[in-house]
């Protein structure tokens, strides 16, 4: 007999979206657990890391059919769950139930669009609304963000963030006592996580073309991963249009799992496996192949008075 | 020769193959033609392309050029691939288009047909689309100058040329006026009912691809044509019913547009015009949002959009002048109250009638049902919502006649139908747009209401105020909360200006400017209302008084506590005599101190973040409070129970206590370590909890010392003074001694290990919470004793200053930078690098703040908001520089002398400070109230350029050495600004759909 979360997974995994209340639950059930997760949260290998999926759901489903299902294969999501893509609520929600259902075998970790600000800006905000025709859904998700944790370790060697380091930040255990129940702030530690990347051209740190986070090179990556004694910064946050990319003596990688970003990048996407030795194996994928269900539901509202 | 440059079309980008000459060349013994290339460097055939006889060739003007200035050519290869050439002059253009036109008249000779001549059926033969693409030759439709009546079979033929026309703009320009004059949609809806009935799939496809084609012209006047007219619409929507490449299904658009939607008109709108906007506008958001949805593209996009958006901004327009329309629409919800409304209410009723009671009784003139008041809130809803996305000025100025005009009085109304949730739903989402947006027009029409109760019963009252909190605290439906508490804080907080004007005033420029009615507003609210909406706490008992292990409240009641919570340290932060009176009067305290005893985790964290809040305030009274009711204690026993695990809770407790000693609040150290010391040594026992806390007790242990020597530390205030600078504000060198000392003592989780060569080899570039300087700054009362340079853990205290003086290794301290960077001390081969981040810091941080302060951010305000928004000690103290040495370690980098520090700063920086740090604390609101609108890329530009003289002079004026590497490093910061925008541009271009905010923080890639 399926428990209801049972049966909400599989109506997410149908993409269809859950109702109002049930988002309501989901959401509370994910707070629970959520806040038990440390700012760095452990996790064993073998896991699988993800990068930004960015609410293409159908592909989030090629990549499950790849990498094989929640519980049966370890995850690891850094982030950027939602916008850009037309499910981003689908696509969130599923994971969270797949948190929720199997929270030892699911770890998400809060990209810089897990975010009421940029959420606003970049669709997410707005596909709540169109399709709830409420924005409730989309306040229950973004409680449910600044309960996430933001970073991830892999047996102490591999070390998971959604954007990059900081300056502020020499070592992981400092990531520990960032205040994280908030919003994304517009600088400081926390907002370096999630929005910093790496540039091979540079040494030591450099403004960000994106208004937030840093830029830094190989010599702080070298210095961090030597001091914190790890093998490998996995990130996201960058589109890498092979799928991952490798830098800086691979001591550092960009994983992206979205394909065809945006529906028109012509990207391929990819995955990193670590096994139970950490040794990676990087999977490649391709996006899901049109059909009527990626015909975004858009509910037009029935009356109008305007 | 003619020299030209090759293009190719790759994908939907033309690739340049290179510069060429280019001539015609004709075989006569093949009788063939070519168009040939030679590339000028290497000599060889870039393109060799044989003329051909079907009209593929198109000329063009290039960009910039005037009319009839063609210098290019373009066509299709058969194999499909686009070139194109691109004449360096008009001349040589014209000749080998002269060359291709004399070749093609050539082989039309031979073809003996006059095609000039004849009607389109007549070329079949003659003028074959290359490999009979088409049958109605581009040229023949040309010279036609029209195109094909449409019919069964050919409409897929059609399409083939239109879209061949459609590739240049003349020939896209002079169909789509075709297309409109001859009612060209018109002719295919007829084929579309032939097609249903002969149910042919095949046509219907064809017709689908053709509409498709047409539409992707993207010309308004298409759009425009076919969203005027209902029954031509229902054609084109139900033409786009048939998706080839979703051969097996059929969509219902049709369907939904004639049986589902509906048009309610609860007022009727007068003109003609405008009910005719709305429809249409209806039916674009239709095709953009359904119909096209999945085939959209982002010209097409732009061109629905803008069309949306100008039709919304005219129906706005018009709805904001048509008195009767609101007087009419805001009418019905009038018997709640009389009077004071403009427009018809006037005429109805004597205003501010003595006789009538608090619940006037007066019906209107007219029945007004419940069920037209929500139709009417629906609309206001609609309304709001198309405000959203009007430009500013245009939103504004609708929002304020909105509220004007008794939007509010329809809010209270909405707002006290609990039961109806899409009602309550729609009128919370007007509510926070309105305050928002007219937050002054809110208040003054509470005052408003109040002024008239007072009259009346001399009580002071809101209605529109109750419903709203009681929205909050007594609705069962937690959904609603969220909305109602972001709007009541928005209310409560301070307008922009006041705080723009206070910091003004604390840095004794300007004296702050009051705004009467938020203050008003406020003693309204914290005489008459703040109990009343706190009464649920309140209620609570006492900490002390809690037996039970854990409190069990309702799930409701932790929500609603969790809002209140958040609320309060809003206030706190906002308005601090008023709140602290009301916080420390009513003894609230004690009773969220039980709240670290329910059982839901979010609601403890929730009471940490309030007493986290209650001491950022650095408030003596609040910290008496504390002690005085032994407030900490269960925060201790938090940080016990979770002090085995690795979670929020645990790090926000750790985060607590490390806050408590950065900012060395002696007398809140000195209380825990006395009360509840032992068990804090206990805990110190703890692993995870071992570094932090050993560090808090060394500090206690500090506080206690005797104070130094005065001389000692006289003689020693210059050493520090280059110190300092290393230690940046960052350092917290504290913790590191504590992980270079303690690695082998302590168990350290697996990957902090390794941590002391990362201590010893980075130098400085440890975090600490930005805010901490700041506010240790914030309360020290008066001059500063200026500290020792101890070289190693400090025996006394300096106040918070070690923290910046601590043990660290002279050498890294030269060469880090002050900035929060910490920069240079990960790059310690580039003593070059940690300067350029200390000038930029400041820099960088105006480029961010605008988007949270940018309304109060008055140009001599900027180098303070700078540190506002940052809470970065450093930037800001290098703003406010040569007023406090004691804050500026920039100030002495780089001159080897140093600058000595003197005594003490003045108390006007200290307020300052303290101000900066609040509004840190305030930028999640304030980024809540800019949610959405971030500046354009010029504002951030603009910052970035205007910024960097300021930061830089500070340091010349204090240290003329340091000067000068600033003026490198300005530029290198111009250089990069350069390359954000390009970089925010380039992506802006090749990746996804990007909204105008995009540069900004451009998340294009992740």
């Amino acid at each position: 007999m399926p428990s209801d979360l049972d049966k909400q997974i599989e109506q997410l995994k149908r993409c269809e979206p859950l109702s109002e209340g049930q988002v309501k639950e989901l959401c509370l059930k994910a707070r629970e657990i959520l806040i038990e997760e440390g700012n760095v949260q452990y996790v064993d290998a073998p896991v699988t890391i993800c990068g930004d999926i960015h609410g293409q759901f159908f592909d989030l489903l090629e990549l499950f059919k790849m990498g094989g299902f929640c519980p049966d294969t370890n995850y690891l999501f850094m982030g950027d769950f939602v916008d850009r893509g037309f499910y981003s609520v689908e696509t969130f929600l599923l994971l969270l139930a797949f948190k929720v259902r199997y929270p030892d075998r699911i770890t998400l970790i809060r990209g810089n669009h897990e975010s009421r600000q940029i959420t606003q800006v970049y669709g997410f905000f707005d596909e709540c609304q169109r399709k709830y025709g409420t924005p409730n859904v989309w306040r229950y998700c973004c409680e449910v963000f600044d309960y996430l944790a933001l970073a991830a370790i892999v047996d102490g060697r591999v070390l998971c963030v959604h954007g990059g380091l900081s300056p502020n930040i020499t070592s992981i255990d400092q990531i520990r006592v960032i205040d994280r129940k908030q919003e994304v702030p517009h600088d400081g530690p926390m907002c370096d996580l999630l929005w910093s990347d790496p540039d091979g051209d540079l040494i030591g740190w450099g403004l960000s073309p994106r208004g937030a986070g840093f830029l830094f090179g190989a010599d702080i990556v070298k210095m961090f991963t030597h001091s914190n004694d790890i093998d490998l910064i996995a990130r996201a946050h960058q589109l890498a249009m092979e799928g991952y990319k490798l830098m800086f003596d691979r001591k550092l990688v960009t994983v992206w799992s979205a394909p065809n970003y945006c529906y028109r990048c012509g990207n391929v996407a990819s995955i990193l496996e670590l096994n139970d030795e950490l040794q990676q194996e990087y999977k490649v994928f391709q996006h899901a192949p049109t059909d009527t269900r990626s015909i975004p539901v858009k509910r037009p509202a029935p009356e109008y008075f305007l | 020769m003619r020299r030209v440059k090759v293009y190719e079309l790759v994908g939907s980008r033309w690739t340049d193959r290179g510069t060429a000459l280019c001539t015609g060349v004709y075989d006569e013994e093949l009788d063939q033609a070519a168009i040939v290339a030679k590339s000028e460097i290497t000599d060889t055939e870039l393109l060799r392309s044989e003329i051909r006889s079907s009209d593929v060739y198109q000329r063009q003007q290039g960009e910039g050029s005037n009319r009839d200035e063609y210098t290019l050519i373009v066509w299709t290869e058969p194999d499909g691939t686009d070139y194109a050439l691109s004449f360096q002059d008009m001349e040589g253009c014209a000749e080998i288009w002269d060359f291709i036109v004399e070749v093609q008249r050539h082989f039309r000779g031979k073809n003996a047909d006059d095609p000039s001549s004849s009607p389109e059926r007549a070329q079949l033969g003659s003028m074959q689309y290359d490999d009979s693409l088409t049958r109605f030759s581009v040229q023949s439709i040309m010279a036609a100058g029209r195109l094909p009546e449409p019919a069964l079979g050919s409409v897929h033929e059609i399409d083939k040329a239109v879209k061949v026309i459609a590739r240049n703009n003349p020939g896209r320009e002079r169909t789509c006026e075709h297309i409109i004059s001859v009612g060209y949609i018109r002719k295919l809806v007829d084929v579309l009912e032939q097609a249903e009935d002969l149910e042919s799939l095949a046509d219907l496809h064809s017709l689908f691809g053709l509409m498709h084609t047409i539409l992707g012209m993207n010309d308004h006047s298409i759009y425009d044509h076919i969203v005027q007219d209902e029954t031509l619409f229902l054609g084109v929507v139900g033409i786009l019913e048939y998706d080839p490449e979703f051969p097996e299904f059929k969509a219902s658009y049709r369907d939904f547009i004639t049986n589902i939607s509906k048009f309610k008109q609860v007022v009727p709108f007068r003109e003609e015009s405008v009910r005719r906007k709305i429809h249409q506008t209806y039916r674009l958001q239709y095709l953009k949002d359904v119909v096209l949805a999945r085939i959209l593209d982002d010209p097409t996009f732009n061109v629905l959009n803008s069309f949306i958006i100008f039709n919304h901004i005219d129906i706005i327009n018009h709805i904001q002048h048509d008195d009767l329309f609101l007087g009419e629409l805001f009418g019905m919800y009038a018997e709640n109250e009389e009077g004071e409304e403009k427009g018809k209410k006037k005429e109805q009723k004597a205003p501010d009638s003595p006789l009538i009671g608090p619940q006037p009784a007066v019906a209107p003139t007219e029945a007004h049902s419940d069920t037209r008041k929500s139709d009417a809130l629906f609309l206001i809803h609609n309304l709001c919502l198309m405000g959203k996305n009007v430009q500013i000025p245009a939103r504004l100025s609708l929002y304020r006649t909105l509220v004007d005009r008794g939007l509010l009085r329809a809010l209270e109304w909405a707002l006290t139908r609990e039961d109806e949730l899409t009602l309550v739903n729609a009128a919370a989402e007007v509510l926070i747009a309105v305050v928002d947006h007219d937050v002054g027009g809110v208040r003054a029409y509470v005052l408003k209401q109040v002024d008239r109760e007072m009259e009346r019963t001399r009580e002071p009252r809101s209605g529109f105020l109750l419903a709203v909190m009681k929205m909050m605290g007594g609705t069962k439906e937690r959904r609603f909360r969220a909305p109602i508490a972001d709007s009541l804080r928005t209310l409560l907080e301070l307008p922009v200006m006041d705080t723009e004007g206070g910091q003004k005033g604390i840095m004794g420029k300007i004296k702050p400017k009051e705004d009467p009615v938020a203050e008003k507003f406020l003693v309204f609210f914290y005489d008459s209302c703040i109990k009343t909406l706190y009464k649920p706490i309140i209620e609570l008992p006492e900490y002390r008084n809690v037996t039970e292990p854990t409190l069990s409240l309702h799930r409701e009641r932790s929500s609603l506590f969790l809002y209140l919570c958040d609320l309060l340290c809003t206030l706190y932060i906002q308005h601090s005599h008023r709140s602290s009176y009301f916080i420390l009067n009513t003894n609230i305290t004690t009773r969220i101190a039980s709240l670290f005893r329910a059982r839901d985790k979010h609601l403890r964290l929730a009471a940490l973040r309030f007493f986290r809040m209650a001491l950022r305030a650095n408030n003596t009274f609040m910290f008496r409070h504390i002690v005085k009711h032994d407030l900490l204690k269960p925060v201790v026993d938090l940080l016990e129970s979770e002090s085995r695990r690795d979670n929020l809770l645990s790090s926000s407790c750790q985060e607590f206590f490390d806050h408590i000693r950065k900012e060395n609040f002696k007398s809140v150290l000195e209380y825990i370590m006395t009360q509840h010391g032992v068990r804090i040594q206990e805990l110190v026992k703890v692993p995870m909890l071992a570094p932090r806390l050993r560090l808090f007790i060394n500090r206690w242990e500090q506080n206690c010392q005797p104070p130094p020597d005065p001389t000692s530390d006289r003689q020693s205030a210059n050493a520090s003074g280059t110190r300092r600078w290393g230690q940046g504000q960052l350092l917290d060198d504290e913790e590191e001694s504590y992980f270079n000392a303690s690695d082998e003592d302590e168990p350290t989780p697996i990957w902090i290990r390794g941590q002391t060569s990362a201590a010893a080899g980075s130098g400085s570039a440890k975090s600490k919470r930005p805010r901490a300087e700041g506010s240790a700054a914030g309360h020290r009362p008066g001059p500063i004793v200026v500290p020792s340079p101890p070289l190693k853990l400090g025996l006394v205290d300096y106040d918070d200053i070690d923290d910046e003086l601590g043990l660290v290794i002279p050498s890294a301290a030269s060469e880090a930078g002050p900035s929060r960077f910490g920069a240079g001390a990960a790059s310690p081969t580039s003593p070059s690098q940690p300067k350029s981040s200390v000038s930029a810091s400041p820099e960088r941080r105006f480029a961010r703040t605008p988007s949270v302060h940018r309304l109060r951010n008055a140009a001599g305000a900027k180098a303070n908001d700078a540190g506002a928004g940052t809470g970065v000690s450093a930037s800001a103290s290098a703003a406010v520089g040569p007023n406090s040495p004691e804050l500026s370690p920039g100030v002495s980098v780089g001159s080897p002398s140093g600058s000595p520090l003197s005594e003490g700063g003045p108390p006007s920086l200290r307020m300052s400070e303290k101000r900066r740090r609040n509004d840190d604390d305030d930028d999640e609101m304030l980024g809540l109230l800019s949610k959405g609108k971030r500046p354009a890329l010029d504002s951030e530009k603009g910052d970035a350029e205007n910024s960097p003289t300021k930061p830089s002079s500070t340091t010349a004026a204090a240290a003329p050495l340091s000067a000068k590497e600033d003026g490198g490093k300005k530029i290198k910061f111009t250089l990069k600004s350069g390359a954000r925008i390009a970089a925010a541009a380039a992506t802006a271009a090749t990746t996804a759909p990007t909204p105008s905010e995009t540069n900004t923080k451009d998340a294009d890639q992740g």
